[in-house]
């Protein structure tokens, strides 16, 4: 088949019409295209929502456990959500087993006693009405409690401290603690707890008016103000905490 | 450094991964001569080579080795766009008779191409468009018999008994013409 004649009447490409072409092609990178092309790609398409898929599930998850450490002045406060698992069985607890230190001893008639320090701090103040109590030896645990006092209606003010370093810190989910001052110091004012969990549920709620908790820290402890009744306020806590005083560990 | 060379190396550093260069060099008077013979019109040829090969850049992240040749893929391209401009136009333009006035300083060896095109496009305007298409892509794009055999839909043996019949005729019109 002899079809020379058609190539040799085929029309050269003009030179400068490849030229310009060249230039206008390549100067042009649509940058903006080429995203457009990549979306427009069926694959990269499934890739994307993939991707969005497994973020939203890490997003929800996070949300359902959300734990997070808020530095508030030296001290650190874990955030979590409002409904939690994370803290096991159904006794007060706080959101992950701390790591007591070897608390220092002294020898009493004979006997060896665990105190925090031979030396504490106790408020000076308190709030009308309360008196101290004697400390049952249950709620020497992890914390060390100092004092606890109480008045006619049965409402509690406890004071204990921990370690600054490896002891548990305060926690509250968003929104239900505020930073306030003690002495001009940070401190953390928490409202409400986490609340006892009923037989049918699985996760614990925080109950904001289940008393209020002030949290500071002095002399590498964390003292902590609490309270289990509704009466006693937030401003009584820190007058408290700011009348805080070296006594002696016999001290009445 | 010329224009030319700079955006040839500006565009060699943005798709190091494949030599455009080289295929623009290649398939451009393939993709050009396509044009030619489908519509006949050396300047329409030009604007459609033109829109070809800004939309095969513009979307020249979608070309995937791993689906084909690349010079399918821009044949693919080129016939999308010379159907548009078909639809856009409702009816494939005839031929027009172009002035050589137009063209700047032909050589002798250009004139004479230019009327052996002439004579030849407008034997082309009387073939059906499947005939056209069929032929367009044999002598432009330049593709194998079997190629166009699966661009078109038919056999092997069919686009060459098609091509063979065409190129008899062709060159009996020609041959009548130059007499």
């Amino acid at each position: 088949m002899n079809d020379d004649f058609i190539y040799a009447a085929l029309p050269k490409v003009p030179k400068d019409f490849a030229q310009s072409l060249y230039v206008k092609i390549s100067v042009d990178t649509h940058p903006q295209s080429r995203i457009h092309s990549r979306l427009r790609n069926p694959r990269w398409v499934q890739v994307a929502i993939i991707i969005l898929g497994v973020l939203l599930l890490v997003a929800w998850s996070q949300v359902r456990l959300w734990v997070r450490y808020v530095p508030i002045g030296d001290l650190w406060l874990v955030e979590l959500s409002r409904q939690t698992q994370i803290v096991p069985g159904d006794q007060f607890a706080t959101p992950f087993i701390p790591t007591p230190r070897q608390l220092p001893t002294v020898v009493r008639d004979g006997k060896v006693y665990e105190f925090w320090k031979l030396e504490m701090l106790s408020p000076d103040w308190i709030p009308d009405g309360f008196f101290k109590m004697e400390i049952p030896r249950s709620m020497n645990s992890y914390e060390e409690t100092i004092g606890l006092w109480s008045n006619d209606a049965d409402e509690k003010i406890r004071l204990y401290a921990v370690p600054q370093a490896g002891g548990m810190h305060p926690y509250a989910p968003p929104g239900m603690y505020e930073e306030v001052q003690v002495n001009g110091q940070p401190a953390i004012l928490v409202h409400g707890r986490l609340a006892l969990k009923k037989p049918q549920e699985n996760s614990r709620k925080w109950d904001e008016t289940l008393g209020i908790q002030l949290s500071w820290s002095l002399e590498e402890s964390v003292y902590t103000l609490e309270t289990f009744g509704p009466y006693v306020s937030e401003y009584d806590l820190i007058r408290m905490a700011e009348s805080m005083k070296v006594v002696p560990w016999w001290a009445p | 450094m010329s224009s030319f060379n700079r955006a040839k190396a500006a565009r060699i550093a943005v798709t190091q991964d494949f030599d455009w260069a080289s295929a623009y060099e290649e398939l451009l008077p393939k993709v050009y001569h396509y044009f030619c013979l489908r519509t006949g019109d050396r300047h329409e040829a030009e604007d459609l080579t033109a829109a070809t090969f800004e939309r095969a850049w513009r979307d020249r992240e979608r070309y995937r080795k791993d689906t084909g040749a690349f010079t399918n893929w821009l044949f693919g391209i080129a016939r999308h766009v010379v159907i548009t401009h078909f639809r856009q136009n409702r009816q494939e333009q005839a031929f027009t008779q172009l002035s050589m006035q137009e063209f700047s300083r032909p050589t002798e060896e250009e004139t004479a191409r230019l009327q052996e095109f002439e004579k030849l496009a407008a034997m082309l305007t009387s073939l059906p468009e499947r005939e056209r298409e069929i032929f367009s892509l044999k002598y432009g794009a330049q593709f194998t018999n079997r190629s166009i055999a699966k661009i078109v839909g038919l056999t092997e043996t069919n686009v060459g008994t098609i091509l063979n019949r065409l190129i008899t005729r062709l060159r009996e019109q020609l041959e009548v013409e130059n007499e």
